[in-house]
This record gives C-alpha cells, sequence and structure tokens, in this order.
C-alpha cells in the first residue's frame, strides 16, 4: 500500500512538471579554491587555497549539485592561532526550479579537518532557496541563502544559528565548455558547554571562493 | 420647271449610288457586261433591256443576283416601284446576304430594296462568331436576321449527329448562345460542324449554314502559390536594443552578496573578509559590462513567427484549393470554334 501511494505520488510529480524540457545536462570541472576561516575570536584566523572539484547534473528542474575541495589553512600573520590545518570540505544538494528564477534546495555540507585541535570539524543540513537570472547569453548568476539545520562538531555543541550564502556566476563559453565562479559565506554561532559548565560561545566563519572551469554536456 | 429639275437631280443621285454598287465586281456573262455600261451611261431603257436579255442566258447565280438587282436600279430610275421591288425580291431570293450600302445608294433604292426584303422569307447573314471557353462554362455566338416572321429551327450537324439548338417563332435579327453539349452534358466531338439555320413560314420555307470547326485542347491549370501579393514574410529574429540591464543585474546580486555578508558576519570575530567576495564579485561585474557592451544576440520576434505562420496557412489553404480546382480542371477541355469561310461544311 505505501509502495503504490510513493508510485502515485512520483506519478504526480512528474507530470506535473511546468516545462517538460528536453533539459538533460551536467558540467564537471576542476576549481582553484580559496578562503579563510575564522574561529571563537578575531584572533584565530586563517587563510588558505587548495583544489577542488565542482558537478552538477540537471534533469528538467531538479538539479543535483556536488562540490569537494582540500585546503590547506595557515594562520595569519598576526593571528593568535599557531597551528596549520588542512580542511576537506565536502557540499551536496538537490535543488528543485519551481520558478524560471526561484529554486528550493536541501543538501549537506561537511568540513572536515586533519587538526582537531586546530579547527573545527562540522556537519550540517543546509535548506535553502536560490534564485538565478541570465545576465546574457550564456551568462548565468545566482545568489542563495541557507540555513544549516542540526550542525554537527567535532568539539561538541551546536549552532542554533548557522546560515550559509552563497553567490556564483556560471558562463557557458561553448556547448561543451563551462566556466564559474562561486563564493559561499558560512556563520555558525556554535555554543558549548565545556565539562558542563557555563556555556560559550565560540563562533566560528568561513568565507571560500572557487574559480573553476567545467566541460559540459 | 422647278419639280423637272428636281427629278433630274434625285435620279442622278440615285444613279450614282446605283452604279458605284454595281461596278463593285465585273459580271462573267457578256450581255450583263454591256447592261452595266448601259446603266453607267444614264441608258435606263437599254440598260434594263439588256439586264432583261441576260435572264435569258445561261448565268451563274451571282450574275443572275446582279442582273435582278440591276433590274431593280432601273426600274427605281423610271419610277417604276412594283416592278423594281420584284426585281429586288428576286436578286435577294437568288443571294439572301445582299445588302446595299446605304451611305452610297439612294434612300429611294434603299427603301425599294429593304421592302422587296420584307416580302420574301430568307434567312440572312448567319454568322458564327469565334469562341474559345471551357466546355460547360461558355458558349458559341451565333446571329443571324430572318425576314419574315417564320418559325425557325437552328441545328448542328456533323456526321450523324444532329442536335436541336433553338426552335422558335422570329422574326428580325436573332442572336443565340450555344453550349456546344451533347444531350447528355458532355461536350460535342471535335471536328467539323454545320449551324444550319431552317425558317418555315406556311408554304414557304428557307435555309442557310454556316460552317464551324471545332477543336479541343486542355484547359489550363494554375499555377501553385509561392507567396501572397502583397504580403512579404517578416524576419523571426530581433535583435533586441542595447541596454545596461546586464550590468544593473550583476550590481544588485553583487550587493546583495557583500551586504549579506556583511549583514551575516559576526561582529566579535572582528571584520567581515572581503578578498573572496570581491574576487567573485569582479568576475560577476566584468562579466556584466561585458554582456552591457556586446550585441545583444538575436531573440525570436514572436509577432513575426505568428504573423509568418499564418501567410504560410493561408498560402497551403489557397494551394489546397489550387490543387482541387486543378484536379477538375485536368478532367476539363477547351473548346477553341472557329467558322469555317463560306460554302464549307460538315463532312
Amino acid at each position: 500500500m505505501r509502495g503504490s501511494a510513493w508510485c502515485t505520488l512520483a506519478g504526480v510529480c512528474v507530470a506535473a512538471w511546468p516545462v517538460p524540457a528536453a533539459a538533460q545536462h551536467g558540467r564537471l570541472g576542476p576549481d582553484l579554491v580559496f578562503g579563510e576561516y575564522r574561529e571563537a575570536t578575531s584572533n584565530m584566523r586563517y587563510r588558505g587555497a587548495g583544489p577542488g572539484a565542482t558537478g552538477s547534473f540537471t534533469f528538467h528542474r531538479v538539479t543535483v549539485e556536488g562540490a569537494i575541495a582540500s585546503v590547506q589553512m595557515d594562520p595569519i600573520s598576526g593571528s593568535q592561532a599557531t597551528e596549520s590545518f588542512k580542511a576537506t570540505l565536502i557540499d551536496a544538494s538537490l535543488r528543485w526550479d519551481v520558478l524560471d528564477y526561484l529554486g528550493f534546495e536541501v543538501g549537506v555540507t561537511s568540513r572536515e579537518t586533519d587538526s582537531e585541535f586546530a579547527a573545527q570539524s562540522v556537519g550540517a543540513v543546509r535548506v535553502g532557496a536560490r534564485t538565478h537570472t541570465l545576465l546574457g547569453p550564456g551568462a548565468d548568476i545566482w545568489l542563495r541563502g541557507d540555513y544549516l539545520a542540526g550542525a554537527q562538531f567535532s568539539g561538541g555543541g551546536s549552532a542554533p544559528f548557522a546560515v550559509e550564502l552563497g553567490f556564483g556566476l556560471d558562463i557557458r563559453w561553448s556547448k561543451h565548455f563551462r566556466a564559474a565562479a562561486q563564493y559561499s559565506f558560512q556563520r555558525l554561532d556554535r555554543k558549548t558547554n565545556p565539562a558542563g559548565g557555563v556555556e560559550v560561545s565560540v563562533p566560528i566563519e568561513q568565507s571560500l571562493a572557487r574559480i573553476g572551469l567545467a566541460v559540459g554536456f | 420647271m422647278r419639280m423637272r429639275w428636281r427629278t433630274v437631280v434625285l435620279v442622278s443621285l440615285a444613279l450614282l449610288g446605283g452604279r458605284a454598287a454595281l461596278r463593285a465586281q465585273a459580271p462573267q456573262n457578256a450581255t450583263l457586261r454591256q447592261a452595266l455600261q448601259a446603266y453607267d451611261a444614264l441608258d435606263f431603257a437599254r440598260a434594263g433591256t439588256l439586264a432583261r436579255r441576260a435572264l435569258t442566258e445561261r448565268m451563274t447565280g451571282p450574275d443572275q443576283a446582279r442582273a435582278y438587282e440591276l433590274l431593280g436600279f432601273t426600274y427605281s430610275a423610271t419610277d417604276s416601284q412594283a416592278k423594281a421591288v420584284d426585281a429586288f425580291k428576286q436578286a435577294i431570293l437568288l443571294d439572301p446576304d445582299r445588302q446595299l450600302d446605304a451611305t452610297r445608294i439612294s434612300p429611294k433604292i434603299t427603301s425599294l430594296f429593304y421592302s422587296a426584303m420584307g416580302q420574301v422569307l430568307v434567312v440572312r447573314q448567319v454568322q458564327v462568331d469565334s469562341a474559345w471557353f471551357v466546355a460547360g462554362q461558355g458558349a458559341v455566338p451565333i446571329r443571324f436576321t430572318v425576314t419574315s416572321p417564320a418559325r425557325v429551327r437552328v441545328h448542328a450537324i456533323s456526321g450523324a449527329t444532329t442536335l436541336l439548338i433553338d426552335s422558335t417563332v422570329v422574326t428580325g435579327a436573332v442572336n443565340l448562345r450555344w453550349p456546344a453539349q451533347l444531350p447528355s452534358g458532355a461536350p460535342v466531338p471535335a471536328g467539323a460542324w454545320l449551324i444550319v439555320v431552317e425558317a418555315i413560314a406556311g408554304q414557304n420555307t428557307f435555309s442557310a449554314s454556316r460552317g464551324v470547326q471545332i477543336s479541343y485542347s486542355p484547359v489550363d491549370t494554375l499555377a501553385h502559390l509561392t507567396s501572397l501579393p502583397g504580403y512579404t514574410e517578416l524576419p523571426e529574429t530581433e535583435v533586441p536594443p542595447q541596454s545596461w540591464r546586464p550590468l544593473g543585474l550583476a550590481l544588485v546580486f553583487v550587493t546583495g552578496a557583500v551586504g549579506g555578508t556583511y549583514a551575516l558576519n559576526n561582529g566579535d570575530l572582528g571584520s567581515a573578509p572581503g578578498g573572496e567576495v570581491g574576487a567573485v564579485s569582479l568576475v560577476a561585474l566584468a562579466t556584466g559590462l561585458v554582456m552591457t557592451l556586446r550585441k545583444p544576440a538575436p531573440r525570436p520576434a514572436e509577432g513575426n513567427i505568428l504573423y509568418n505562420r499564418l501567410l504560410r496557412e493561408q498560402i497551403a489553404r489557397g494551394n489546397a484549393d489550387i490543387a482541387k480546382e486543378n484536379v477538375k480542371r485536368r478532367q476539363q477541355v477547351t473548346l477553341a470554334v472557329v467558322p469555317l469561310p463560306k460554302g464549307s461544311g460538315a463532312r
């Protein structure tokens, strides 16, 4: 009974897609990633760069996106931080474009660090919306905002307020050659109470830019 | 005295006209030629005598008609009107198509001639006009004159085929239209046809005929339309005017990103980071500027596309009608009707 209900729901969703467009396309390519990471206070600041990759696949109005990056973060001069760390960033989302200019997305975000003492590893579910418009032939600009729900930190604690702002540009140079520039800013107002004591605010911010090329199909 | 001069003048005028008519063609009979010469010399008594003598001799039909006409002229000149009318009647019976040139013959002679014509039953001037028409959609004009009231039957004859064209009681000029169709509605067979006009009034009958040649040719088909006169297709794409919209949009999104970053920044962690958003914003603004400066790409002109679609539909509809009409035309024939010279007729 449950199976047939899901089949019916899937059928309704497929039939209700507003645009039965031809559209089935994707892209995959490498990125140059650079960014800044801050934690706890203004004196704990890191900056770094590294390689990454981005891919997406669109079928009608549904898009699956994924991005990965490995960024070597080093303390900024003048920062009280002393130890470098390598962050592995993984992002994945599923977006449904309900209108030509607006879509809703759900996904996950994860940052793993190789040094638990230098920075927090974090994972969260992202829920948000994305708007985009054409700047001109082949150039699409977008802006998105996500709430990072259920954030989990390697050092414990929670972040009732955790958001991410995204901004980017996709350029289609030719049928199979693309370029992209993306920016994301994460703010996680982490709170923790070490040893069951008083709750301490340990905010985290990450600012990341990706400049990449991609092959489209 | 005045009366005599008037008579001389009238007779002279009448004779001048009569002589002009008689000079038209030299007759074969010698006596008739002498009679004509005597008439030219105003010797009416001798002209009448010679004309009567010529009529007792062996003569061709046209010469006989001419001899009677000369007699009619001489009797008119000598005021023998009854005899003149009788002579003209004989001339008309021998040559029904004979007519006087009213501009050259005196009214006195002309009136006597027409008086004679009204007293005999003949069918004159049977004319069949050339015609070219699609079978069933036209007709052959036929004209003739019946001099007295009579039952007139007009037939078309070719070989063993006889078609009644018309049967009516008429007098005077008659105009008929023959559709050149068999009773079944099919066009008459191609070939030589004889249009026979037969007039019957009591015991008097008269018939005249005219030959026509009928030939077939296929009906021209219509050419298909490639365009409608006065209407041309419009370009289906148009280049939009250049605008600052791309740069403006880029600026709006950049403002949103930068503003959002600063708004979301936690002050406890210091000022908002600017390098990353600055780099991507720069790329976005540069792209917006390029898109603003480059020539806009042509975009579909919906109005023109609809107009062209309507135009093509009209042409297609017209061509469908033409195709239907051509199918009909290929089953039709065009009849060409050409009158044959007098004397020839159906085989």
